[in-house]
């Protein structure tokens, strides 16, 4: 691509922080996607692995500005994951009451294979209710943290005609803005 | 007709939760399970806190037997104490609906 062509960052991180991000973000959520799905077996479960898939998005909002960032994570679709995690948790539990047991029925119940003690598929409900909490939690913190980096209270400063408490918050700055 | 229905649905509930609580055990009942552990504690034998039918005791023994999950930790949370980890998800739902009302702009 022709190099004037190309759209200029809002923030420009620097070549290696931007390689090494771009290299460490799909192992960070491999692991967090391992921490998810092997939560009834190891250490671990759907909040760990949901905070470790969210730690990826973080870094590269960091790293690569929040408008690339939310290119890929648009709040409509932040907030339908978050949902569906809920919903995919008390859709598991309903599935308890609806063949007559109680509330989040386990093995009574048996809808989910259960498998052999230690396979991955083993464990009833607990197996898609970590994969809902993961879904949820990983969603919810991303979001999170996007929505305060795009919080704007410049605008109010600037109505009232006060002056700015500080000149550019972190989110804003521009490196090769020469001062 | 509006004021009429939140009323008999509070009598509903009102009625349902006092019905429940009526059947309670009731509290500080040193035969409880939850209490065993406790009272075994003061022989300071190992074998009488074996005997003891503590709920801490069964979680261990027989989490992986009632749940299918090899971790201990994951049999407690989310089959044991479903509930708890359930409120847990839409606390977090819930404050990330506060932080949107807040400070969220239209697009977002």
């Amino acid at each position: 691509m022709d190099e004037k062509n190309r759209k200029k960052p809002e923030y420009d991180a620097g070549v290696v922080i931007q390689l090494v991000t771009r290299m460490m973000c799909p192992f960070i959520m491999m692991f967090g996607i391992y921490l998810i799905t092997h939560g009834h077996l190891t250490p671990g479960g759907g909040f760990q692995g949901g905070v470790v898939i969210a730690s990826a998005y973080i870094l590269f909002a960091l790293v690569f500005g929040k408008t690339e960032a939310r290119a890929g994570a648009s709040g409509f679709t932040l907030k339908c994951l978050a949902s569906t995690g809920i919903y995919l948790y008390i859709g598991a539990g309903l599935a308890g009451i609806f063949l007559g047991y109680h509330f989040l029925a386990n093995k009574a119940a048996g809808i989910f294979p259960c498998g052999m003690l230690g396979e991955l598929l083993s464990a009833g409900t607990l197996f898609w209710i970590d994969i809902g909490v993961g879904l949820a939690v990983a969603s919810i913190f991303t979001d999170l943290f996007y929505t305060f980096l795009e919080e704007k209270r410049d605008d109010v400063y600037i109505k009232n005609k006060k002056e700015l408490p500080l000149k550019r918050r972190w989110s804003d700055v521009d490196r090769n803005d020469s001062e | 007709m509006k004021k009429f229905l939140p009323a008999l649905l509070f009598t509903f509930f009102a009625f349902t939760m006092i019905a429940v609580i009526m059947r309670f055990v009731p509290i500080g009942d040193p035969h409880l399970p939850g209490y065993a552990d406790f009272i075994a504690s003061d022989v300071t034998k190992a074998k009488v806190i074996e005997k003891a039918d503590s709920v801490a005791l069964h979680y261990a023994r027989n989490g992986s037997l009632d749940t299918g999950a090899l971790d201990i930790i994951a049999a407690t949370i989310f089959d044991y104490r479903g509930y708890d980890t359930l409120f847990e998800v839409t606390v977090l739902f819930t404050s990330l609906i506060g932080v949107l009302s807040v400070i969220g702009t239209k697009e977002s």
